[in-house]
């Protein structure tokens, strides 16, 4: 004598019953008949627990035992600290362009795990910053005579690097839509299906940057770096430029490092679902293992300006020369084209009406 | 012989006499098979709806125009809806159009007309166009502009204004063919209301593509964006996918009545040496 197991229908969620005609389970709201054996393999997938997992090791790097001749910089407005050597001056903040005050000596900071050293100088910086305004059609023409960049820094902003490796589970409802005619008829045929995926993606080097000054989402436009020319810190490479000192430590960066990594495992496993209509995601874990977090300084070349009372900022990727930094958008520019494309266009597109809709 | 001869010449004479003068009433049109008013038009009749399809008030307001029309322009507009058309065919419909038109012109003693017949046994149209009117809306242009025109609010089931919509258009044709300026590919017949359509048409793809641009030069001024994956991190070669399963669940079919197919299907033209004419289902 068989165990009575309880199913409920995938359709509609009701009670289902055996139905002895036809030798299968049959939803009594929705009369749709489901194989026993199915019904099974639905419910032990779904009974299975997966929860998200994405902790990540601890590793603290040690504390930096700060060399003598470099100094600190508190700037006066966001009380940002920046650190640079004795012969580098630092007078503006490189993020918020005002004054700094020297701090003295450092202490109480980490010591960087990593370094990408500058590649490209300050003259590549100009020239790039001349070539990103080219070409901009809604620009405000007066933007390149009016505004001036008043200093333009090398900047080590600091990086948190995550390593890992994710392990997904990830179920989705979808459906394969079948369409024909028949006499008077028009049928449309759709099967449901519930599809599982699984596996392993690994990580290298998340980057999520460590200062609150640094607006995230420009830092993560001016990725990648490229890591093989990573090297080990040391002090020397930070002579003539600036290093921000970090703010946010690891563990308030994960909460980032997580979202970008269950994102991209979710696009991976989504990519291997093919051949259906429609796929709808249901239920999605990701557990993390063997994280690592490191602590890294990237080269960027920093930017500020003023136009019409407003403030932008530019960065470069100071090891591959990625440009960006939103730009202000003249409002009557935008409107001429507007207009000009709307008058030309409806006047082609309804001579074109006139002929076509019975004149000919 | 000859006496026989003479003696039914005699009775046929003394009959005629008696009947012309009323003292024996035979009905000498119905006698001859001239009354036969279930498919005939009496000479008063632009309008005849056997069909029953308008009230007498847009009867009347229909009659009125259409004979505005033929007064003025000498060619006479004819709308007629039945449900005798004897076969479902369009050039069952057009023969019968021809029919009437012809019946029509030859008792009124003209030779220039258009006729609008609409059978709503088999719900067929045609139009057809004789002497004059063939010149005036041609067969290739004219009617299909009439057709456009009149037969979706015929589908539709708006009768007096498909009628009226046709009476309106026929004196346009008319009143250029008068002044010596017919409407043709060389003249189009362009009204404000196909103007107005196609400045909105023209109006709403230029909307679409001015946005679509000026999006596109906005977005050359962006270039900062938080990037929402890791995918650029992705170590290379340690895509593992270790579980795939796909479960057929269950199935469904759904089924839908096929539209058929509207006034739009099989255009039937050509009266050949009969006159111009066109015609549809509806």
């Amino acid at each position: 004598m068989s165990t009575l197991i309880e199913y409920k229908c995938p359709c509609c969620n009701g009670e289902l019953t055996f139905n002895s005609d036809i030798q299968k389970m049959k939803c009594p709201f929705c009369d749709t008949e489901f194989d026993v054996e199915t019904l099974k393999s639905y419910d032990d997938v779904l009974k299975e627990e997966f929860v998200d997992d994405m902790k990540w090791e601890e590793e603290q790097p040690e504390i930096w035992d700060v060399p003598e001749g470099m100094v600190g910089y508190i700037c006066e407005s966001c009380r940002g600290e920046i650190i640079a050597d004795k012969t580098t001056v630092a007078s503006r903040c490189p993020f918020c362009d005002n004054p700094v005050v020297m701090a003295g000596k450092l202490s109480g900071i980490l010591k960087p795990d990593y370094v990408i050293p500058f590649k490209l100088d300050k003259a590549a910086a100009e020239k790039a910053f001349a070539n990103h305004l080219k070409g901009k059609k809604l620009l405000p023409k007066t933007f390149k005579s009016e505004t001036k960049i008043k200093e333009i820094k090398g900047v080590y902003v600091p990086f948190w690097l995550f390593d890992c490796d994710a392990d997904a589970h990830i179920t989705y409802r979808g459906t394969k839509v079948k369409r024909w005619s028949s006499g008077n008829y028009n049928y449309t045929e759709t099967s449901y299906y519930q599809i599982v995926r699984g596996g392993l993606l690994g990580f290298e080097r998340v980057p999520v940057d460590g200062s609150t000054k640094m607006p995230d989402d420009l830092m993560d436009s001016i990725e990648p770096y490229n890591y093989k020319e990573m090297i080990d810190f040391q002090t020397a490479y930070l002579s003539g430029y600036l290093a921000d000192k970090y703010d946010v430590d690891s563990n308030a960066s994960q909460e980032r490092a997580n979202l970008r990594v269950k994102q991209s495992t979710e696009e991976a496993f989504r990519s291997t679902v093919v051949g259906y209509a429609t796929c709808i995601p249901n239920q999605s874990t990701v557990k993390l293992s063997h994280g690592k977090i490191k602590y890294a300084l990237l080269p960027v070349w920093m930017m500020n300006t003023e136009y019409k009372g407003e403030k932008f900022m530019f960065a470069m990727n100071g090891q591959t020369g990625k440009f960006v930094g939103n730009l202000p958008m003249d409002k009557g520019a935008f409107a001429r084209w507007f207009l000009g494309i709307f008058a030309g266009v409806t006047a082609v597109a309804g001579a074109i009406a006139m002929l076509i809709g019975g004149i000919l | 012989m000859k006496k026989i001869i003479a003696l039914f010449l005699s009775i046929v004479t003394a009959v005629s006499m008696t009947v012309s003068s009323g003292a024996i009433d035979i009905d000498l049109d119905e006698f001859y098979g001239l009354n036969d008013t279930e498919n005939s038009l009496t000479p008063t009749d632009l309008l005849t709806d056997n069909a029953d399809i308008l009230s007498s008030s847009e009867e009347e307001r229909i009659g009125e125009k259409l004979e505005d029309i033929s007064e003025k322009y000498g060619i006479d507009v004819l709308v007629y809806t039945t449900r005798d058309v004897p076969y479902d065919s369009e050039s069952a419909c057009m023969d019968f159009a021809f029919d009437r038109i012809e019946e029509y012109l030859y008792a009124e003693g003209k030779s220039d007309g258009i006729i609008f017949v609409v059978d709503m046994n088999y719900r067929l149209w045609n139009m057809s166009t004789k002497g004059k009117a063939e010149e005036a809306i041609t067969e290739s242009y004219g009617l299909e502009i009439l057709d456009k025109k009149c037969i979706d609010s015929l589908s539709d089931g708006d009768y007096e204004e498909c009628f009226m919509k046709y009476a309106e258009t026929c004196e346009k044709f008319l009143k250029a063919y008068d002044e010596g300026k017919p409407y043709g590919p060389t003249r189009p017949f362009v009204t404000a209301g196909m103007i107005i359509k196609a400045l909105l048409i023209g109006a709403v793809i230029g909307l679409v593509v001015a946005l679509i641009v000026t999006s596109g030069l906005k977005k050359q001024l962006k270039s900062v964006d938080k990037q929402k994956t890791a995918n650029n991190f992705v170590r290379r070669g340690s895509f593992d996918l270790k579980l795939s399963q796909d479960l057929f669940l269950y199935k469904n079919v759904t089924k839908t009545r096929r539209q058929s197919s509207s006034s739009g299907g099989g255009r039937s033209g050509g009266g050949g040496s009969r006159g111009g004419s066109r015609g549809g289902r509806f």
